[in-house]
């Protein structure tokens, strides 16, 4: 490589560095930077100019074609913002109707949801409590254990 | 899952299995109420206690989740075998999984626990 670049500069004094280390550091000549300038200023221009001249820009519609027919703001803006609106809708509905009706109870961190639940309780549910007497509940709150919690 | 049921049929399952291995570790019964108290939940939880088929054989352990509230009554033959000190520290670690946010988890470990020291050792002579 190193060998290449030197053979393609030619035999103009060696810009790098000693001859140990580095052995091949690229240096930019700074006699070539305006001459590359200048030759891409041409070049770019040329080509500006010479599209202009050869293909005159042409904005009109040609003769031939069927005049097309005039479009509404109306129709534009259904085509433009309603139609990808509703699609978009359309869409997020799709991707959040499964987790919506997923299965999923209560979740660490919930807040909880009005409904109560009793597990092992007799079939009548709360109903059950509150036909208790108050005989039943002093003799059952007599002997009995409890202890409270909070958290 | 129905409007406003609380738990899952895979959470509803959990805990009845848990209340099954905890009745059939020490022959009483367990009954888990979680829902909000009609009332103070002291007594609340005793009127729910008093309603079950046989009081004195069984434990009501009333999680009340939005008032972060927890009772554990336990019946009177319960009571021979299970000691106050068993219980609060049941209550303990629910109340850490509870804060944790973990309310199935907490009352599957409360139930475990309590029939872990309610169970009866072995009597190898009567």
């Amino acid at each position: 490589m190193c060998a290449r670049l030197r053979a393609r500069h030619g035999p103009t004094k060696p810009t790098q560095a000693g001859p140990r280390y580095p052995p091949c550091v690229i240096t930019h000549d700074s006699r070539l930077r305006p001459r590359r300038l200048a030759l891409t200023l041409a070049g770019a221009l040329w080509l500006v100019l010479g599209a202009g001249l050869l293909s005159p820009a042409v904005a009109d519609t040609p003769q031939s074609w069927e005049k097309a027919p005039g479009v509404s703001p109306f129709e534009f803006l259904f085509v433009v913002a309603v139609i990808p609106l509703g699609l978009v809708l359309l869409i997020t509905v799709l991707a959040l109707l499964p987790s919506l009706a997923r299965d999923r109870g209560y979740e660490p961190g919930q807040a909880w949801r009005t409904e109560s639940a009793w597990f092992g309780g007799p079939t009548r549910g709360v109903a059950a409590a509150d036909e208790v007497t108050p005989e039943q509940l002093r003799a059952g709150a007599e002997g009995t254990g409890s202890t409270s919690g909070r958290w | 899952m129905a409007a406003g049921e609380p738990f899952s049929a895979a959470q509803r399952a959990e805990i009845d299995r848990a209340i099954r291995g905890a009745e059939t570790t020490c022959r009483f019964e367990f009954s888990v109420y979680v829902g909000a108290s009609d009332g103070e939940s002291h007594p609340f939880a005793q009127r729910l206690h008093a309603a079950l088929s046989s009081p004195d054989r069984s434990v009501l352990i009333l999680v009340d989740p939005a008032a972060r509230l927890l009772e554990v009554i336990v019946g009177t033959v319960v009571r021979r075998s299970l000691t106050d000190n068993a219980v609060r520290l049941a209550v303990a670690g629910m109340e850490a999984a509870f804060a944790a946010g973990d309310l199935v988890g907490g009352i599957k470990q409360g139930v475990s626990q309590l029939s872990e020291a309610a169970r009866r050792p072995a009597t190898l002579h009567e």
